[in-house]
């Protein structure tokens, strides 16, 4: 379990990045969750980035969201985090078709 | 002449990703999550058999010796090593303070997603996969290896190049 003092810095550091995310491709949410790592059972996180419904990822978009696993990463660690963020995609459409909550 | 594994591995991934227009099923999702993982470890393995054996074509029965020693989890823990950008002490101490560039943080927080999505995508019947994040993965995982040749001679690549081997056996002692 999270402590709530870690809660604090995995908020702060999630909304920092929401504060620096490069204008494309357009970002409409951060959501994160605990999330316990299938090979080693490590503690983590899972961290969602949720994309505008306009967006289409066109190939050569890996460079930018990358930048934006970054971003994320280098927040929480400067927060002093050091769980692995499992940076993934989605849109709020996909997420909701999928029943996937987060 | 046949591309190399990797690349053949990426466009089956795409053109994967890329079926059924309207309603994306999940045994193409599955299997481009799956293969976009293995075209980034054979890209390791290769690069990683090519800078301990050498390149040249008389050495390549002796890379595809070693490429068998590689084992995913070590991999990973290398990757993880590298991706926080400070490395443990005996390590340190022998190759001295290593400045990790962002160029290769990337290539190791992407191999350790791809990695932990793999078995899932593979095995994990409750994992629902969706198609902007297999984009998205398949699109990170080409990135990270287009990027590869500017970060090619650092140092910190060398080292994590040695270490995708040998891991955990220097790590600790």
């Amino acid at each position: 379990m999270t402590p709530i003092t870690d809660e604090t810095k995995i908020a702060r550091a999630i909304k920092r990045s929401r504060q620096s995310l490069p204008p494309e491709p357009k970002v409409v949410d951060i959501r994160y969750k605990p999330y316990v790592d299938s090979r080693g059972g490590e503690d983590s996180l899972q961290v969602w980035i949720v994309l505008d419904e306009g967006v289409t990822l066109e190939r050569g978009a890996g460079g930018a969201l990358n930048d934006i696993a970054r971003l994320i990463d280098d927040s929480l660690q400067s927060e002093g985090i050091p769980l692995f963020p499992y940076t993934r995609f989605a849109k709020k459409s996909e997420l909701e078709a999928a029943g996937i909550d987060v | 002449m046949a591309q190399p594994l990797y690349r053949q591995y990426l466009r089956q991934a795409r053109r994967l990703a890329s079926l059924d227009p309207r309603r994306p099923q999940q045994g193409n999702l599955r299997r481009a999550v799956s293969t976009a993982y293995y075209a980034l470890f054979h890209f390791l393995v290769d690069q990683s058999s090519r800078f301990l054996v050498g390149s040249t074509n008389h050495r390549e029965a002796l890379r595809r010796v070693a490429a068998r020693a590689f084992q995913h989890g070590e991999m990973a823990d290398a990757a993880k090593s590298f991706r926080s950008g400070t490395l443990p002490p005996p390590v340190t101490r022998i190759a001295g303070v290593i400045s990790v560039s962002s160029q290769l943080r990337d290539v190791t927080r992407v191999f350790v997603l791809a990695q932990e999505q793999r078995p899932l995508a593979d095995c994990d019947l409750a994992e629902t996969f969706l198609r902007s994040d297999v984009t998205a993965l398949i699109g990170r995982i080409e990135k990270v290896i287009e990027n590869w040749d500017g970060i090619r001679s650092d140092p910190a690549t060398r080292l994590f190049l040695l270490g995708l081997l040998t891991w955990n056996r220097v790590r600790g002692r």
